[in-house]
């Protein structure tokens, strides 16, 4: 440290940490660093908790005892990241306990992604390949770019598990592309929601955004809409190659992937379906976000209701 | 990654275990054991040779590859891929034209067959012992 931050305005400690400083603990914080990395911590937390109750079912449904080892053990990962993810936040001055226990359902800030009802098998492994890569890409660049040091070294472990996901997850979305016609269309039914809800996942456009203090605090390392064209570049040639069809295509002249609908659109919860003809603003979306999805407040109590009081 | 890229393959060590190259390879034998230690254990950031799951390699007159390994959990959530990566692996050796794979549990596989570059890397990547 050059200077304690107490005595640093916020745009002096942001020069600092773009110049490649790092932060080891609260002390070495100012408010608004502190205020920024909890915010963001706490959707990485309640996104890898919540990500458990969503896959629960569907892993107990799986077509073989190997498969249904690797989908168990990913659940047992997520529970370990969100771990993790909770613990960097009683560095913070939260309660691990509170957290997880005393909150209500609607104050959670996962990704709406695990507010939805995973229904079949293979709903099961297009999260793992598509919602676990969009959580790659997100804490890929934390892991490499974020001024906390505490959470880059924890994510070493993270990131390796979430690489086993997503093999699992593309693995059997490949099985069941190739397998016959009635298996292809669950996989393609499952993307056609999934993928666009992993397109919002990244967030407002940077155009839209008129600061970010997660990057200018080098809590993260790549904008809402570099991320999303990572995931993009990553996510399309695959499903490209297993023949599934998505709502995007790469722009040669543009040397980027382009979204073909005027992205962002409203989403119909009840029947899991994109209304691609009716766009709505980002403001409409964060309200979507806020008011929570439909399996919110059953996935919450299934992890609620997991508490145990030991008589001391 | 790997031990035998930096250590003379006669030297690995596994401790007190009956398990891993004995020197009596032939050359085969010895690159066969080099390329499984280029495949990464899909859950742990170490390769199957440092995680001592590779218990025996032997390549018999026909070009078949006899490989033992045991796993640290009965329950192994990689089990299939970790068959897939050493067949896809041996398949494409010249000198080799089919791969059979053991899985034993004799000796039981035991953290302690892990060794000190092992146990450091684990450390590093947040992973108890």
């Amino acid at each position: 440290m050059s200077a304690e931050p107490a005595t640093l305005s916020e745009e002096e400690f942001k020069e600092q940490l773009q110049n490649g400083m790092m932060v080891e603990s609260v002390d070495e914080m100012t408010e608004g660093y502190k205020k920024a990395l909890k915010q963001i911590l706490m959707v990485s937390a309640d996104t890898e908790i919540m990500s458990a109750p969503a896959y629960y079912e569907q892993s107990l449904n799986a077509p073989s005892l190997d498969a249904r080892a690797s989908c168990v053990s990913v659940i047992q990962d997520e529970l370990g990241h969100g771990h993790i993810a909770y613990r960097l936040l009683e560095d913070l001055g939260e309660d691990r306990e509170d957290l997880i226990f005393d909150r209500e359902p609607h104050e959670f800030r996962n990704t709406y992604g695990f507010d939805q009802h995973i229904d079949n098998f293979a709903e099961l492994v297009c999260a793992h390949g598509m919602f676990d890569r969009a959580g790659i890409t997100l804490l890929g660049d934390i892991h490499e770019n974020t001024s906390y040091a505490p959470w880059k070294r924890a994510l070493t472990k993270v990131s390796k598990e979430e690489q086993f996901h997503l093999r699992h997850g593309e693995t059997w979305m490949r099985r069941l592309a190739n397998k016959n016609e009635s298996t292809r269309q669950k996989v393609q039914e499952a993307v056609d929601w999934m993928f666009p809800m992993a397109l919002e996942w990244f967030g407002l456009p940077d155009d839209k955004k008129k600061h970010d203090d997660q990057l200018e605090y080098r809590i993260k390392g790549k904008s809402n809409d570099e991320l999303r064209q990572d995931w993009l570049g990553r996510a399309m040639p695959f499903l490209n190659e297993i023949g599934i069809e998505t709502p995007a295509h790469f722009d040669e002249e543009a040397d980027e992937y382009v979204i073909d609908y005027e992205f962002p659109v409203a989403f119909d919860e009840e029947n899991k379906e994109w209304d691609f003809d009716n766009p709505i603003s980002w403001d409409d979306v964060i309200d979507r976000w806020r008011s929570r999805g439909p399996a919110n407040e059953k996935y919450v109590e299934m992890i609620q209701s997991g508490k145990v009081d030991v008589m001391p | 990654m790997s031990k035998s890229t930096k250590t003379d393959i006669n030297d690995m060590g596994f401790g007190p275990f009956d398990i891993g190259p004995d020197g009596t390879e032939t050359k085969l034998e010895r690159e066969v054991w080099q390329n499984l230690d280029e495949i990464p254990d899909p859950h742990i950031p170490l390769s199957l040779v440092e995680m001592a799951m590779i218990y025996d390699v032997d390549v018999d007159e026909e070009g078949v590859a006899q490989i033992d390994i045991s796993f640290p959990c009965m329950g192994c959530p990689a089990y299939e891929f970790i068959h897939d990566d050493i067949r896809g692996c041996l398949r494409t050796m010249s000198g080799i034209d089919d791969v059979e794979i053991d899985v034993v549990w004799e000796p039981v596989w035991s953290k302690d067959m892990l060794d000190d570059e092992a146990r450091k890397k684990l450390r590093e990547s947040g992973i108890a012992l």
